[in-house]
């Protein structure tokens, strides 16, 4: 028997009922559309992520007051916790050799008013060291320095946002503005930065972090940003902050240090499991699918008992019976699939071209699971009815009415 | 002397239901030789047709022996009956059995695909033997746009193609007006007599019956007459 003729006859047999066929192979292109569409999204949010920790610099190291867990359990601030200060990061700058760049980091929000306009911004206070430890630098006139610093200057580095909202197209440097009810004067504009991680660096204003400090009353940093001279010694540099730092907090290690690595690795691990989950969602889907075509060949079967009686009268074993069948419900399933991996494919391209920032990446795997799948439901679900077929007795389908 | 083409020795079927035992066939023995034509008669619920479908291997007795061609086949395997289903026996039904969707020359050639011919030459045969029962403009027609005869013919024509030894045709003018009915009989014999092929009918038309060379009588299971001519 050859199989490329129980194919196409197989074919001829799904063209007569056509709406059937559409509609039973439907079952298997929402299956495998679904998931394509939704691996590629979790792929996506994937690739994105790790794109924006990589512009920020795989080599930093970022520290916060409290030990955060994080191992296990949600994050959990224990102890009392003595903050940190501009002096220990003053510290780390003078003892920490493997540290290449050290930002004592203040972060508030406030409202930025110019003449008659207001703006709600991002207010980081930072020293100089900031533009090159981020790579995020002045475009216009020039960034906080470390005198502002000392000198607890109201100086002002504005973003691209923040520019074109209060200023329009006359020129902002050395313009007066206030944050809050103090007044500042711009110094310095930023280059265009963009979105990264949900935050639109475009809409941040850079002072002085003593002056930041003063701005929102406070003694202490939000975090120390620090830049360590290579990406190899990150677990040295590491253990020489945890040193530096312990000494000047009693001997306690009342901080988090974060690698962007370790970040990006527990990120990774959330999206690929949110992947897993959609992916298997859809996947039930696909077996619904499966079922349908289950239910289709047994109706199938049922109204084809005659030809069953007639093939095997005239020399069809029961296994050229259940060929055929098998053959037909993969057909299906495949059929279905091959549609569904077209859809999820555009449905992917398309979800990215209505909402930009949603970010999709059709993964070939996930194309050939979807597929060894897709196929494989022809079979699981084909199987019975086939069988069913082939076991029907000769005579009795001969007299089939 | 050659050895006979079916020697059937008591022969019984019976029929198992939830509460009751049907016999059907209750020791039916007779041999028949190649080249023969036989009709079986006899009235509704006689067993004839489950007789036919013992000798056509679509069914197998419950008890007896079936020796086709030298070799007993009642205790055979679904394979190895559907072999024998396939090439050496030709079907011929009151209702003609046609695959409706398939042209009349798809229909033809459908034991030859069970038989594993290459396409072309599937068609070459079928076509031919299309012309034997003198159908042959009609092979791309589907079954619903033939006449009656016409389409026993087709399914005569689906019979012989794989040179069987034996036809069988179980009610074969049954749907049919008379006129047909002659016609079809006529090919039968005409067969017969020129490729010697062994033709079994199963009729309860005694004009039918006629045709043929041997005539067996089955009254409630068993052979009440077995009457040859000449």
């Amino acid at each position: 028997m050859n199989l490329l003729e129980v194919f196409i006859a197989s074919l001829q047999n799904l063209k007569v009922n056509k709406v059937r066929s559409f509609l039973t192979m439907l079952g298997v292109i929402i299956g495998v559309t679904s998931v394509i569409l939704l691996v590629s999204i979790g792929q996506g949010a994937k690739i994105y992520i790790n794109e924006q920790f990589a512009s920020l610099g795989t080599n930093l190291l970022i520290i916060t007051p409290g030990k955060i867990e994080t191992k296990g359990g949600p994050p959990l601030r224990t102890e009392s916790v003595e903050k940190l200060t501009f002096e220990d990061s003053m510290a780390l700058k003078r003892r920490a050799f493997l540290l290449k760049g050290v930002v004592p980091f203040v972060l508030g929000n406030s409202t930025v008013k110019y003449s008659n306009r207001s703006r709600s911004v991002i207010v980081a206070g930072v020293n100089n060291e900031y533009q090159w430890v981020r790579g995020f630098w002045v475009e216009i006139g020039s960034f906080v320095s470390d005198d502002d610093v000392e000198a607890r200057r109201r100086v002002v580095v504005i973003g691209k946002k923040v520019v074109e909202e209060l200023f329009g197209t006359s020129n902002p440097i050395a313009q007066m503005v206030k944050i809050g009810d103090v007044k500042f004067r711009v110094i310095g504009i930023m280059e265009k930065k963009g979105v990264s991680l949900g935050i639109d660096f475009d809409n941040v204003v850079f002072i002085p972090v003593k002056t930041a400090q003063d701005l929102f009353n406070t003694q202490s940093l939000f975090q120390i940003i620090v830049s360590v001279i290579s990406e190899k010694e990150l677990n040295n540099a590491t253990d020489q902050i945890i040193s530096v730092l312990k000494k000047r907090h009693n001997n306690k290690e009342d901080f988090t240090i974060v690698s962007q690595g370790a970040m990006l690795s527990t990120l990774d691990t959330i999206l690929n499991v949110l992947t897993y989950v959609l992916g298997g969602i859809a996947g039930i889907s696909l077996i619904v699918g499966g079922i349908g075509i289950m239910n289709i060949m047994l109706v199938s079967i049922k109204e084809r008992t005659r030809e069953i009686g007639i093939r095997k009268a005239v020399g069809a074993k029961k296994k050229d019976i259940l060929i055929q069948f098998l053959i037909e419900s993969i057909t299906i399933s495949t059929a279905g699939g091959i549609i569904g991996i077209l859809l999820g494919i555009g449905g992917a391209a398309a979800a990215h071209k209505i909402f930009p920032a949603l970010p999709t990446k059709v993964t070939p795997w996930a194309i050939i699971i979807a597929f060894v799948f897709s196929v494989s439901v022809g079979v699981f679900f084909g199987v019975y009815p086939a069988k069913k077929a082939s076991e029907l007795d000769t005579i009795e389908s001969l007299r089939y009415e | 002397m050659t050895s006979p083409l079916i020697i059937l020795d008591k022969i019984e079927r019976t029929f198992n239901f939830s509460k009751i035992t049907i016999e059907v066939l209750k020791g039916i023995s007779f041999t028949v030789k190649s080249g023969a034509f036989i009709a079986i008669t006899g009235p509704s619920g006689s067993g004839k047709s489950t007789l036919m479908n013992i000798i056509g291997c679509i069914d197998t007795p419950t008890k007896g022996s079936y020796i086709l061609e030298g070799t007993e086949v009642s205790k055979m395997d679904d394979e190895a009956l559907a072999f024998i289903r396939n090439k050496k026996i030709g079907f011929v039904f009151q209702n003609f059995n046609l695959l409706p969707r398939y042209s009349a020359l798809a229909n033809v050639e459908l034991p030859l695909f069970y038989a594993g011919i290459p396409r072309q030459l599937r068609k070459d045969k079928a076509e031919s033997s299309l012309a034997s029962v003198g159908l042959i403009n009609r092979g791309l027609h589907s079954p619903s746009e033939l006449s009656g005869g016409e389409k026993q013919r087709v399914a005569i024509a689906r019979a012989l193609v794989n040179n069987p030894l034996l036809i069988l045709a179980d009610e074969p003018t049954g749907n049919l007006d008379s006129k047909s009915s002659l016609e079809i009989m006529s090919l039968f014999q005409k067969l017969n007599i020129d490729t010697n092929v062994t033709i079994i009918v199963v009729t309860h038309d005694p004009a039918v019956a006629d045709f043929a060379k041997r005539v067996i009588t089955i009254v409630d299971g068993v052979i009440e007459l077995d009457r040859s001519k000449r």
